[in-house]
Order: C-alpha cells, then sequence, then structure tokens
C-alpha cells in the first residue's frame, strides 16, 4: 500500500501512532496529500464559518400542515394510508361478497326468469319494438310482422 | 429514555391527534438543526426556506409511520438529507462561473498565496466572502451523494455510522463516498487552478 492511500485514514484520526508518525513524515515530503489536507481544512472551516441567520419558521409551517391535511386531496391520501386502507378493502370484500350472494341467489331463481321471459317471446313472436322520430315526437309502435310486406 | 424523547414522543402522539400545538413545538425544537443541514449541504441559497418548511410538511404527512420509540432527531434529519440530495440533483445542469463569481480583490489575492505558497494558505483567507464563496462552489461542483456525505462527515464532524443512517446507506458506501468527494475537490481544485494559469499567461 502507498503511504498516499492512507490518507482518510489519517484524516478520520484511524491511525495508530506509527501509522500516524509515518504518514505525518510523507506529509511532509508528499505536495499532493499536503495539498489535499490544507484544501480540505480550508473548505471546511469555510463552510462552518459561515454564518446562518436564525429563524423562526414553526407557527407558518405548523399552521400549514394542518390546512393541508384537512383539505380535500389530503382526505383522499389519507385513504391511502395503511389504516384507512384496509378499511376500504374490508368493506369492498363486504360489498363484493354481498354481490355474489345476491347473483347466486339470482342464479336459482334464473331458470323461471328465462322460462317467463320465453314464453313473453313467444307470445310477440313475430314483433318488434321501433323507435322512430316523427314530428320530434318519439313514437314507439308495435309493428307487426306482416304489415312490412 | 431521556425527557426530551419521552416529551417529543408525545408532541408526536399529540399532533397525530390533530393538535396544532404539539406539531409547532416539534418543529421549534428541531428547525435549526434541519436549517444548519439544509444550509451545509444546498450552500447558502434563497430557496433553503422553503427547503426547511418542505422537510417538516414531509415529516408531517409521514408521522404516522414514524416509530416514536425512537428519537425524532435523526428522523427529521434524514429527510432532510434525503430532500436536499433530491435539490442538489435537480439543479446540476446550472453550474455556476467559478473565477468569474470572486471579487478581483479576492482573485489577486488567491493567485498571490498559491504563488508563495503552493496551496491554499489558511492564515490569509479569514473572514473572506469571497473565498466561502468558492469553497462553495467547488462543494457544488460535486456529486449530490458525494457532497452530503461529505458535508455530513467533515463539517458536521458525524461518525461514519451516523452519516451511513442519514444518507441511508451502509458505512463502507458511506467512507466510500466521504473519500471521493475529497479526491473530486482537490481534482476540481486543481483543474480550476490550471484555468487560472493559462488565463494568467494569456
Amino acid at each position: 500500500m502507498r503511504t498516499c492511500d492512507l490518507f482518510d485514514k489519517y484524516r478520520d484520526g484511524e491511525l495508530v501512532a506509527a501509522e500516524r508518525s509515518e504518514f505525518e513524515a510523507h506529509l511532509a515530503i508528499c505536495r499532493d496529500c499536503r495539498t489535499k489536507e490544507a484544501l480540505l481544512d480550508r473548505v471546511v472551516s469555510l463552510v462552518r464559518s459561515e454564518e446562518v441567520r436564525p429563524l423562526d419558521m414553526a407557527d407558518r409551517v405548523a399552521r400549514l400542515a394542518f390546512q393541508r391535511a384537512n383539505s380535500w386531496d389530503a382526505e383522499i391520501i389519507s385513504w391511502l394510508r395503511p389504516g384507512p386502507a384496509m378499511a376500504a378493502v374490508t368493506l369492498l370484500l363486504v360489498l363484493c361478497s354481498s354481490l355474489w350472494v345476491i347473483s347466486n341467489n339470482r342464479q336459482t331463481i334464473y331458470p323461471e326468469y328465462e322460462k317467463l321471459m320465453d314464453e313473453v317471446d313467444s307470445v310477440n313472436l313475430g314483433s318488434r319494438l321501433s323507435q322512430v322520430r316523427n314530428d320530434n315526437r318519439l313514437v314507439i309502435w308495435q309493428e307487426q310482422e306482416g304489415d312490412s310486406r | 429514555m431521556s425527557m426530551v424523547e419521552s416529551a417529543d414522543s408525545a408532541l408526536i402522539e399529540n399532533t397525530l391527534s390533530g393538535d396544532e400545538w404539539a406539531f409547532r413545538e416539534l418543529v421549534r425544537r428541531y428547525q435549526a438543526a434541519v436549517w444548519g443541514t439544509v444550509h451545509r449541504i444546498l450552500g447558502n441559497s434563497s430557496e433553503n426556506e422553503d427547503a426547511v418548511q418542505e422537510v417538516f410538511l414531509r415529516a408531517f404527512t409521514a408521522l404516522h409511520k414514524f416509530n416514536p420509540k425512537l428519537p425524532f432527531g435523526p428522523w427529521i434529519l434524514r429527510i432532510a438529507t434525503n430532500y436536499c440530495i433530491d435539490q442538489l440533483r435537480r439543479k446540476r445542469g446550472h453550474k455556476v462561473q467559478l473565477w468569474s463569481e470572486l471579487k478581483e480583490y479576492d482573485q489577486d489575492r488567491l493567485l498571490e498565496d498559491l504563488a508563495q505558497n503552493g496551496n491554499w494558505e489558511p492564515a490569509s483567507m479569514d473572514g473572506n466572502e469571497g473565498y466561502v464563496k468558492l469553497a462553495q462552489t467547488l462543494l457544488d461542483g460535486l456529486n449530490p451523494k458525494y457532497r452530503a456525505a461529505f458535508v455530513l462527515r467533515e463539517v458536521e464532524d458525524r461518525p461514519y455510522d451516523e452519516v451511513a443512517r442519514l444518507l441511508g446507506t451502509s458505512e463502507v458506501a458511506a467512507r466510500v463516498r466521504v473519500s471521493r468527494a475529497r479526491v473530486e475537490l482537490q481534482k476540481k481544485f486543481r483543474a480550476y487552478l490550471s484555468g487560472q494559469k493559462r488565463r494568467g499567461r494569456k
């Protein structure tokens, strides 16, 4: 390992005493490492020296957060959270199962229903409903099959 | 558990129950820390106030996911760090002219220092706004992830395990990022100087 490779460990204060002495001797002769060390020290102290002006944003931020939380789009988003989402899924499952039960019941009565409809069709055999517009009036009439001939 | 932590967890609980005062108090406690991190990672910008606000609004939206048994500080700072990295990625297209941003006086002094010492002479740079800008601009040229890691480790002096937690990465990855940031800073400074010397000869 080149001594230059110890730079990060030296910088982070992770070298044991013997290694540190070795690296410090290296710094005296290696311009690259010396420049890097000086540059980093300088950048860090310059960034640290910058004055951070004090500010108090608590009132504004809290007001804004609660305004947003009470808005309609936040209500929708809140439904995507785990708790409400589970409630929504449960509701959906209950609805689906109810529909399934209803449709099953319909299936049980369907043969009777179909029989009834067949009877209606057989009674009206040869006739159909048509819709035409006549003088802006919707006229529905039953057209006998024989009439159109 | 310390008193501060338990008080934080009570504030979080009350905020989730709809108590605006509790959230205001939480913001008041952590706004300086968030402001500092945002300021150091993003640099001095007029957008920093909006950034701090956005960090707290994001925290508010995600507060129900936060485990109140854990300390709130690292969590909010992690949101801040991630937000800053995103912002830096968006900004990367807008590179600034390094040299032209310095005042003529600062340019002369920097060149004089370099001519005499072959590197940056710390003693001659104190209290100089132009050099702060130079340092920030060098940081601006870094990959956002490297920059955030560098600021957390070098400027804020955090241990690597904490840097890793704030960046949401492993300690090894955090070390690699900091190391690369150091190398990149040196390269950029060299490139900047060589460009300046060429300009000086013309």
